[in-house]
This record gives structure tokens, C-alpha cells and sequence, in this order.
């Protein structure tokens, strides 16, 4: 790793002092476990890195019932999958957490910083779509909301502008009775990155009953499988000619590449066989 | 009448030696050596390119960055090092022949300045057409990797083929195929591949060599197997004297053979042996990526075997064709070749055989030693293709080894008879412990459970003179110092030979230390490899602690004035019991004792012990033929339970169950240790393990983002270990090598047990998710037979969508 600088500031106002004046090679750390890993690899060459560890306003996980869940930039992903109301009302967010890494990273990783790092692969970002995430930025120009669906706009790409940073994301609490899960497919049983992830949603909502599907690693940017979701509209139990069509939905909505870790191919049926597997959790959970 | 008394001899279950200070994070490595300011750091620029002249390096903008001192080019360091063949630059040498080559080596007063340095390296290449395929480079040879080859000094044994890519060409020729194939009612020809995989050890290379500017000494510490071979091959790659280089090894986190022979200190000495670097200590401590990309791999194979099969499901026949893709280095690799190449009939008796192996350079990271060393690659080959034979002659898998099976006295290929084993027997436990015969039920509800048996064999790959030697000292407090150069990287020699000690020497186990290799301290050892030190330096530490105990006894017995047979040492204590004596081992041990006529007599106690193998003949180049190849072969079994979920082609292992006739545990602990660990990382291998490249001969598993390794999470819940003791005649208490065989055949034996639960056979390592999903579906279209060829894989990527816009 070359040599670098850093500050760390103890307020988000001493945050934008620093960056207002430093140059363009500044990068902001959370948990560093994307960050320092590009900069071992020589990926990525900042100058300053400004971390953000020390920033009380930036820690924690709230639940308010009628907002929903904010997890703020630093809160671990350790702290999200040990965190009551997330078991309770967001399951699909705590199964993806539990399958992030391992014990001793996700006691360093954070939920906002897999997103920022809009890393196709990144198992944050399937269950914040499920559950429509809402990012709040911070920046010299004020303040912003962003779903999580538009934060991310490619391959580790966001919206965020020089200065600006993420405080939290918030995910409203799902209306009426739900079950949630997540899937992930890797090579192995513990810390890989997803081959594929499905993440699933069952609301009773306020109306009829309601199903929301998204999926990791098989996108350059989120997405949630429209065509799909649609068929399932209403459905109290699909039968298995249902879920062979979902499948197919779901399997039509995907554009994935090939690479080391799997081919196109492969990714594009596991997309399938996920969704039914996923859709039978989430119903069995109900 | 054995005169020593212990609890802690050879079979007893001890605790290890250094797990306290491995556990508390206390023992020094390598890298925790500390050399203060003078220390400089050294980086490697490496090659973009798999094969091309090297037209310019411009190291000006690399010599501008702060701190950094010397850049070193490969001209100015020439020479070829290899444990066999020597093959290997360790900087490029007008051709750079695989990306990640070193180029150039920055020093710098730091790591960062270092790393700057080589990143502002910059080369230009001519580049020439890159060779991936062996199979294809060793019938074409139109591209050669080294076209020198004629040049390279080789030891004998190893026979390169200049002109081609054909760094060694082992064969067997006995008794006559052809015939045996037309006598044959059955002819079986199958083919079975595997890429290139890596040891995935903790610690990364790491070495600091220092060259005194006066005298030309030149030290060494570094992460390695053997200090002694270390220490040779830099001598006879520099033309150096021996007594002029000192090799040090703390202890090393873990090696598997990656770290046996010379790895990168060469690469290193290019730095220390600089004169702008005037004597300073210069430190090369590689990434994770080097590692992957420019240390031994586990060469990958495309192999062939043809049986000819009698109607009752005897052997007449076999024609052995073995491709090892040996990458751009053979010095180590053309070993593994011969190894698999003179057991090529595996556990069976084979009357007639021919056998091809072949190393063959292509444009990629080198082959070298890897646990098993050549064995895991061919009973991979083996183990598959007997479970298809069983199959198309329809004959029970068991029966068909059992019928075949190479039995005491009946010839191996090389015309060595073998010896007495108990595998008939551990097959028996091993089918009966997984009930391979039985079909049950799959555990989780809609997955699919299959069962595979598969034979392990390996004999100590290792040249007929390697030889070892001990030192065995008696210190004034009643413990004991072994110097032994072997390094115990976690299979635990150091707590076996401390167990011999205590056996020969009456005193505990908890007062017997080893010592981590210095070559300067330690008497000469040969490698620490091919399951040889409880054979072969166990000899030495034996011999020496014997020496040791007559010495002690025999000046007791002056001392006491009593005969020296009637003098037993007792848990440290020596005891006269007719003479009514019992003292315990102190200073006098070292000082000497006063002896009833006033004098002094003795002085420090130390037993010395030496031993080369003294009946092995290399076999003949021609034809394979020895009266004795080996040492002695270990032989084993393994029989493994496992699931496939059909939606994604997931497996599971159940349960596992692998039995060794390791003729005798000298430490059970470690036996069983070795067993499971060797057992988890065949089951690893077998299931996710590979290098892969692109089509440019990039590798794409470069770190363990994607060089996946089994976790706790992926091994089976049940791994059953157990052993039989049949003598090795020539061995210190009876026991043979064990510390590679567990790994050699848990692969096949999933393989077995794929075809068991799906009825498609998967000709090609590893039995990925992704693999096993293909197999799930042809069974449904009833295909039989998958394979991917490797080499095409990187044909198939070249055109894949492989980003998005
Ligand atoms: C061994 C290992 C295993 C891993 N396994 C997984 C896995 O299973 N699944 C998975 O999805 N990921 C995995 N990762 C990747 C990584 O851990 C996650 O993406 C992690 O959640 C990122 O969080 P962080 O706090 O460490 O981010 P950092 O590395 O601190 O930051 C990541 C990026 O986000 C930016 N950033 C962070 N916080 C903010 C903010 N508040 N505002 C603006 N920008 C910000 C940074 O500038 C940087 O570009 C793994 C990584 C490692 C090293």
C-alpha cells in the first residue's frame, strides 16, 4: 500500500471543513474494509482519507414504528443483524447480514458503506430495495434524499458529489403483516461474495397481498422484478405452475456477465431456482 | 533389556510442542524479526505480459521516488537457480515468460517507497504468442517456453527433452500392452483433468538476506521448509561455497510444500548482493497476490489412462498418459512428474504397463511441491477411471479393487515388490464406516445422496541419497536440545521426535525441546518434505538420543561402580535399584562427574545421529525398472457420504471416514491431526479449488477473494480417522510417512460419489457448484459424461459478456 494521510474529524461540521478544502484524491472511510482493500491492490490511490469513525452523529440504529428503521453510516452490519426490531420486521436485511463475511469483518463493515461501494455483489443492496431504502445525504449544498434503487447508477458508481456524504438510509417499515428473506448463492458456505442473491418481501399491506423481489450481483445497477412481483399480485399461496413463471419473470429481468465466479448462464438459472426457493421461505415464515 | 522408563514414548497421546506460544501470539516469525533502521525493503516490478522479449526497462521515474535506493535488473543478476533443472531466473532475463514475472526489484528505505517504485517501473515489451495448453504444447512444440533447455544443468534423474516444451519425460515400459489389450475381454480408456491449485498456507513468503561487504558471508532468515536445501541451491545458482551462506528458519505458518526448495530469497539476494546496498539487510515480504501468482502451484493435469480388463475383472493392462502443466518453471515440478509416473498402476497390480509423464512448460505460474506431490493428481485420474471400469464391466467398485489389488510381494510397475500392508482391511473398515454398499435416504428433503470409495498410495518422493542427521544434547538441568533441521510447520515432528527422545532417553516429554532450523547450528538435513522426517531424520533423532543414553549410562556406571546394564533412566530419574541409586539428571551431566578415584570424567552429553536411505536404486530412464524405487509406501482408503442440492448443485459431505497403514503412530495426537487436516483439504480441492486465467494467461484468482478454500462452514460434520500398524522393516519404531496421503484421494472418492448420486460422471477438478449444476441437469436428459476441457475455458471466456456498458 503506498503512503497516505488521515484525518479523523469528530463532527459531521468538522467532517466538511476537511473535505471543502482538500483536493480531489480524498476519499471518505466508514468500516475501510472495501476502501483499504483497493488501496492494497493499488485500485484506488487517495491521498487523504478522511475517517469518519469518531462521528457520533453517524453511529447507530433507530426504530420508530411509523418512520421505520434508520441505520446510520457507521453502524455495523454486526449491529444491524443483532439489532431486535430488524429479526422482527426487516428479515430479509438480517439473513443478507448474517451473510455477509464473517464474524469478525461485519464487526467492521457497515450497511451504508456496502452501499456506497455499489458493488453489484454487495448483499446490502438487494434487501434495501425489497424494503425501499431511502438514503440521506449530507453535503455542503444541504441536504437530499435518495432512493437506493437511484443512489447506486452502475458497477461502483453513486450519486454522491464531492464533499457529500451518506448519513444513513432508512427503511420504511413494511405496512401490515410481512416475512422477508434472503438468499445468497457463493461458492462456498461462509464468506464469499454472492454468486447471486435474492431477496424477497410478503406484505399483507394495507390491500391485497403484495411481493417484492430483488436480486445481487446479476445487474450493473438495483433492480426489483416488476413482471414478476406482478404476477404474484394477490396470490395468497402460488402453486408451483405459478412460481415456474415467476421464475421466468425473474430470470427475464437479469443481465448478468461472466466471470470467475460463475458464468452468465449459471447466474441466469440460479436466478430462477433462488426465486422459488426464496418465494417458499418467505411463505413458510408468513 | 530396554534401560528407559517413560509415559511419554513413541504411541502416546502428548500435547504439542510450541501450541502455547502459538496460541498466546508469541512466537516470532519471520516477519517479526526486527533489524532496526539499517533494514531495507524490497518490491518486486513484475511482467504485465505472458511471453515476449523484453525491449527496454525504464527505471528512472522509480529511482526519482523518495527512499528508494536501487532498482535491480534481471541483467544484472544473472543466475539459474532449480532443485533439479535449473530453470529459474529470479528476476526475467530478456524474456519475460508469464505475467507477474519479476522484472525489476526496487529497494527503498521503506515498503511504501518500495511499492511506489515498482509501480514507476516501466518495461516494454516484443511480445511473442503465449502457450497454455500442455497437452497441445507437447505434441506442437512450434512455441517454445525455453527454447535453452539444452543448456540448463538437470540432476539425472530428470530427463528434459530439448527442442520442446518438455521439461521431463518419465516413463514406464514393462511387459507388453499391446497384447495385454487384445488378450483383454474388457478396454476401458477414460480421461480426467484438473487446473492448477494453490496451498493457500497463512503466512505468506517472507525472507531478510544480508551480505557482509567484507568477507562475501551471506545470512538468510526466511519463511522456508529446509534450510539446508535452501542453502544448496542458492550456492549452486550463485557458484557460492556452502560454509559461506547461512540459512535461518524461524518457525513458518504453515508451508504444504510451498515452501520447499528456494523460493523468492534469490529473488531477494539480488537486492542484498547489490553494491549500492553496501551490506544493509534487505526485506522481501510478498503479497497474497505474489504468492498466488509467482510461488509453486499444484500443477494442473490432463491425464489418460487405457485398462485392459480380463473376464473375470483382473488388470491385464494399463497405458498411462499424463500431462502435468508445469508453467513456466520445472526445477521442482519435474519431480511430481516422476512421482505419479512410477506409481502409476496406483494400489493395483498391473502386469504389463506403459506409462508417459510428462512435465510440460506453458506460459503460466510454476508447478513445485504441493502435499502429495504428484500422488493427489494421479489417484485423482486413477481412483476415477477404476470406478468407471467397475461400472462398464459391472462389477461392484469394492470388488473390483479388492480383486486388483496389489498385494504383499506382487510387483508395483517400477518391478519393486511390495511390501506388507493392511489395505484390504482398512478398505473393509472404510466401506463398512460409510456403508458404501448401502443406499440411504438423502438427509435433506429433495437433494440427492451419493457414496465413493477411493485408494490413496505414496511412497517419500525424494532423491535415493537424501539424507538426514541429529544432534541430541543433554543440558545441565536434566532436559534435553534436539537439533534436527526439520521444520515443523504445524504437522507436529517437533512433538514426535521429542516423543523418540523420551523413549530412548527415559526423561519427559515436557523436558525435550526442538529447535527451529539454523544452518549453522543444526547438522545437515535434506527437506523438510515427502512425509519423510519420522522416517528418515526420525532415524537420526533416535540414533542420537541412543547415543546419548549409553553415554549417560556408561558414566554412571564408572560413578556408581555398578555394571551398566543395571541401570535404568526413570522419568529423568537414573536409578541402580541392586546398588539402592536414584538421582535425577543435573549438572554433573554437563560438567562431569567425580568419579570414586578423585577425577573428573564426562562433560556435556552429546548424541549424535546420521542416516541415508541404504537400499533404494534409481530407476532406469528407459524403462522405469528398479529393484527397489522407494523407501516404502503408504497406503490408504477413503469413503465419503455426500448430498447435492439439484437446484443449485451444491454439495455437502456427510461424513467422511480415512484410514493410513501408518505402521506406527509415533504421535497419535498428530497422526489424527494430519489425518483430518489432510482429509479437509482434499475435500477443498475436490470441491472449489482452481487457478484459472484469462485468455491473456491473467490469473483470475489471484487473492482469497477468489481462490476459494474450504471453511469450518464447508467441511463435513463427521470426518472418521483411524490407522493400522504394519512394520516398515527399515524405520525407527516400524512407522511410515503420513503426512501427505490424507490429501491424496477425498477428490476422487467425491467424484465416486457424484456418479453414485447423479449417474453422470465429472471428468474435471474441482466439482464446483457451477460444475455439479451442469451434471444435475444432463442426468436429466440421461447424458453420462461431463467434461471441460480446462484449456478451452479460457477460449469460452475470451467470448463471454464479461462486462456491462
Ligand atoms: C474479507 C471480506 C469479506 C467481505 N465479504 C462481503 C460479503 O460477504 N458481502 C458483501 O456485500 N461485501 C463483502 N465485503 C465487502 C465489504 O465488507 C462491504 O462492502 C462493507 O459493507 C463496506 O463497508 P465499510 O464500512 O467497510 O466501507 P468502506 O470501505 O469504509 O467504504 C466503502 C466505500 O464507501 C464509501 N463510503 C463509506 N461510507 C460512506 C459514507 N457514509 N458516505 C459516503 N461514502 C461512504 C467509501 O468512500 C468507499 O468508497 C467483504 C470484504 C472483505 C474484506
Amino acid at each position: 500500500m503506498l503512503a497516505f494521510e488521515m484525518e479523523r474529524p469528530a463532527s459531521l461540521k468538522e467532517a466538511f471543513e476537511i473535505l471543502s478544502r482538500s483536493g480531489p484524491d480524498t476519499a471518505v472511510k466508514a468500516g475501510g474494509t472495501d476502501l483499504l482493500v483497493w488501496m492494497k491492490k493499488n485500485l484506488v490511490h487517495p491521498e487523504l482519507i478522511v475517517d469518519l469513525s469518531l462521528i457520533e452523529e453517524l453511529k447507530g440504529i433507530s426504530f420508530d414504528p411509523s418512520g421505520g428503521l434508520v441505520i446510520g453510516a457507521l453502524a455495523t452490519v454486526n449491529e444491524v443483524a443483532e439489532h431486535p426490531q430488524v429479526g422482527k420486521f426487516y428479515p430479509a436485511l438480517m439473513d443478507a447480514a448474517l451473510s455477509h463475511s464473517d464474524f469478525v469483518m461485519r464487526n467492521k463493515a457497515t450497511v451504508v458503506g456496502n452501499l456506497c461501494s455499489a458493488v453489484p455483489s454487495g448483499d446490502m443492496i438487494a434487501p434495501c430495495c425489497v424494503y425501499e431504502g431511502v438514503m440521506h445525504l449530507v453535503g455542503p449544498a444541504g441536504r437530499r434524499k435518495v432512493p437506493v434503487m437511484e443512489f447506486i447508477t452502475g458497477p461502483r458508481k453513486n450519486v454522491l458529489q464531492k464533499g457529500e456524504i451518506v448519513k444513513s438510509v432508512e427503511l420504511p417499515l413494511p405496512k401490515g403483516h410481512s416475512a422477508g428473506c434472503y438468499l445468497k448463492l457463493g461458492r462456498r458456505n461462509a464468506l464469499d461474495l454472492a454468486q447471486v442473491g435474492v431477496a424477497c418481501v410478503i406484505t399483507d399491506g394495507p390491500g391485497e397481498r403484495e411481493y417484492r423481489l430483488s436480486f445481487g450481483a446479476v445487474t450493473p445497477r438495483p433492480v426489483r422484478a416488476k413482471v414478476a412481483e406482478d404476477l404474484l399480485r394477490g396470490v395468497v399461496s402460488p402453486d408451483e405452475s405459478l412460481l415456474d413463471k415467476v421464475a421466468e419473470a425473474a430470470m427475464a429481468c437479469v443481465d448478468p456477465i461472466t466471470d470467475v465466479r460463475a458464468s452468465r448462464e449459471y447466474r441466469i438459472s440460479m436466478v430462477g431456482e433462488l426465486t422459488k426457493k426464496a418465494l417458499r421461505k418467505c411463505l413458510e415464515r408468513f | 533389556m530396554k534401560q528407559t522408563i517413560t509415559n511419554d514414548g513413541v504411541g502416546k497421546w502428548v500435547t504439542r510442542q510450541y501450541d502455547v506460544e502459538k496460541a498466546a501470539g508469541t512466537l516470532q516469525y519471520t516477519d517479526d524479526l526486527r533489524f532496526g533502521p539499517e533494514l531495507l525493503h524490497a518490491k518486486a516490478a513484475r511482467s504485465t505480459i505472458a511471453h515476449g522479449e523484453i525491449v527496454s526497462i525504464d527505471v528512472s521515474e522509480a529511482m526519482k521516488v523518495p527512499g528508494v535506493v536501487k532498482v535491480i535488473l534481471g541483467d544484472q543478476f544473472v543466475h539459474r537457480f532449480g532443485l533439479y533443472l535449473h530453470d529459474r531466473t529470479p528476476l526475467a532475463v530478456g524474456k519475460v515468460r508469464y505475467v507477474g514475472e519479476p522484472i525489476a526489484l526496487v529497494v527503498a528505505e521503506t515498503e511504501e517507497a518500495a511499492e511506489e517504485g515498482a509501480l514507476k517501473v516501466k518495461a516494454k515489451y516484443k511480445e511473442l504468442t503465449p502457450i497454455f495448453d500442455p497437452v497441445k504444447e507437447a505434441t506442437d512444440n512450434s512455441i517454445l517456453v525455453h527454447p535453452e533447455l539444452e543448456s540448463y544443468e538437470h540432476v539425472p534423474f530428470i530427463v528434459p527433452q530439448p527442442g520442446t516444451n518438455l521439461a521431463n519425460w518419465f516413463r514406464i515400459r514393462r511387459g507388453d500392452v499391446e497384447k495385454a489389450f487384445e488378450e483383454s475381454e474388457y478396454v476401458v480408456e477414460e480421461a480426467v483433468n484438473c487446473p492448477q491449485i494453490a496451498h493457500g498456507f497463512l503466512e505468506p513468503h517472507c525472507c531478510i538476506c544480508k551480505e557482509d561487504p567484507a568477507t562475501g558471508y551471506l545470512t538468510i532468515w526466511t519463511a522456508a521448509q529446509s534450510v539446508f536445501a535452501t542453502r544448496e541451491i542458492i550456492a549452486a545458482g550463485l557458484g557460492y561455497p556452502l560454509n559461506k551462506i547461512r540459512v535461518i528458519a524461524p518457525p513458518i505458518g504453515g508451508g504444504f510444500g510451498g515452501k520447499a526448495g528456494m523460493t523468492i530469497e534469490a529473488l531477494c539476494l539480488a537486492g542484498a548482493m547489490d553494491p549500492d546496498v553496501k551490506g544493509r539487510p534487505v526485506k522481501l515480504h510478498i503479497s497474497r497476490e505474489e504468492v498466488m501468482l509467482t510461488s509453486w502451484v499444484r500443477q494442473g493435469y490432463v491425464a489418460r489412462i487405457k485398462m485392459g480388463i480380463d473376464k473375470d475383472g483382473k488388470i491385464l493392462g494399463m497405458k498411462n498418459t499424463f500431462y502435468f502443466d508445469t508453467g513456466v518453471s520445472a526445477e521442482y515440478g519435474a519431480n511430481p512428474v516422476r512421482s505419479a509416473g512410477y506409481t502409476s498402476t496406483g494400489c493395483y497390480y498391473v502386469p504389463n504397463v506403459w506409462t508417459d509423464s510428462y512435465a510440460v512448460y506453458t506460459n503460466k505460474p510454476f508447478g513445485g511441491a504441493y502435499r502429495g506431490f504428484g500422488l493427489p493428481e494421479l489417484m485423482g485420474v486413477m481412483e476415477t477411471i477404476i470406478d468407471i471400469a467397475a461400472h462398464k464391466i459391472g462389477m461392484d467398485p469394492v470388488e473390483f479393487r479388492l480383486k486388483n489389488i496389489l498385494e504383499p510381494g506382487l510387483k508395483t510397475c517400477t518391478g519393486m515388490p511390495m511390501h506388507n500392508h493392511a489395505l484390504p482391511k482398512i478398505i473393509e473398515k472404510v466401506v463398512d464406516k460409510v456403508g458404501i454398499q448401502k443406499k440411504e435416504e438423502p438427509r435433506r428433503p429433495g437433494w440427492k445422496r451419493g457414496k465413493g470409495l477411493a485408494l490413496a498410495i505414496k511412497a517419500p518422493a525424494k532423491p535415493a541419497d537424501a539424507s538426514s542427521s541429529a544432534i541430541v544434547k543433554v543440558l545441565g538441568d536434566g532436559t534435553v536440545e534436539i537439533l534436527a533441521a526439520t521444520m515443523d510447520m504445524g504437522q507436529g515432528t517437533y512433538t514426535s521426535f521429542a516423543q523418540m527422545a523420551s523413549e530412548e532417553l527415559g526423561i519427559p516429554v515436557k523436558k525435550i525441546r526442538c529447535i527451529y532450523p539454523d544452518t549453522n547450528s543444526h547438522p545437515y538435513d535434506w527437506q523438510t518434505v515427502a512425509s519423510r522426517s519420522c522416517w528418515a531424520m526420525g532415524m537420526a533423532v533416535k540414533r542420537a538420543a541412543a547415543d546419548a543414553r549409553e553415554q549417560i549410562i556408561s558414566l554412571y556406571a564408572q560413578y556408581w561402580q555398578v555394571p551398566p546394564e543395571s541401570i535404568v533412566i526413570e522419568h529423568g530419574i537414573v536409578k541402580c535399584r541392586s546398588a539402592g541409586k536414584a538421582e535425577p539428571l543435573d549438572e554433573r551431566i554437563q560438567n562431569g562427574f567425580k568419579m570414586p578415584d578423585g577425577y573428573y570424567h564426562g562433560g556435556p552429553i552429546i548424541g549424535t545421529g546420521s542416516f541415508v536411505p541404504p537400499d533404494v536404486i534409481y530407476p532406469d530412464n528407459e524403462t522405469g525398472q528398479s529393484p527397489k524405487s522407494v523407501v516404502h509406501f503408504t497406503v490408504g482408503a477413503v469413503g465419503i457420504d455426500v448430498e447435492v442440492d439439484p437446484a443449485t448443485g451444491c454439495v455437502e459431505v456427510n461424513r467422511v471416514s480415512s484410514g493410513y497403514d501408518v505402521g506406527k503412530a509415533i504421535s497419535p495426537m498428530n497422526v489424527r491431526g494430519q489425518i483430518e487436516g489432510g482429509t479437509v483439504q482434499g475435500i477443498s480441492a475436490g470441491l472449489m479449488e482452481g487457478m484459472y486465467y484469462d485468455e491473456k494467461g491473467r490469473l483470475l484468482t489471484p487473492d482469497f477473494t477468489d481462490y476459494k478454500i474450504a471453511t469450518i462452514k464447508d467441511i463435513p460434520e463427521e470426518i472418521d480417522s483411524f490407522w493400522e500398524e504394519t512394520p516398515e522393516e527399515l524405520s525407527p519404531y516400524g512407522n511410515r510417512g503420513v503426512g501427505e496421503h490424507s490429501m491424496i484421494s477425498p477428490a476422487p472418492a467425491i467424484g465416486n460419489a457424484l456418479f453414485n448420486a447423479l449417474g453422470v460422471r465429472i471428468h474435471t477438478y474441482p466439482f464446483s457448484r457451477e460444475r455439479v449444476y451442469k451434471a444435475v441437469q444432463m442426468s436429466k436428459t440421461g447424458e453420462e459424461d461431463l467434461w471441460d476441457y480446462p484449456y478451452v475455458q479460457e477460449q469460452n471466456y475470451k467470448k463471454a459478456k464479461k462486462e456491462w456498458f
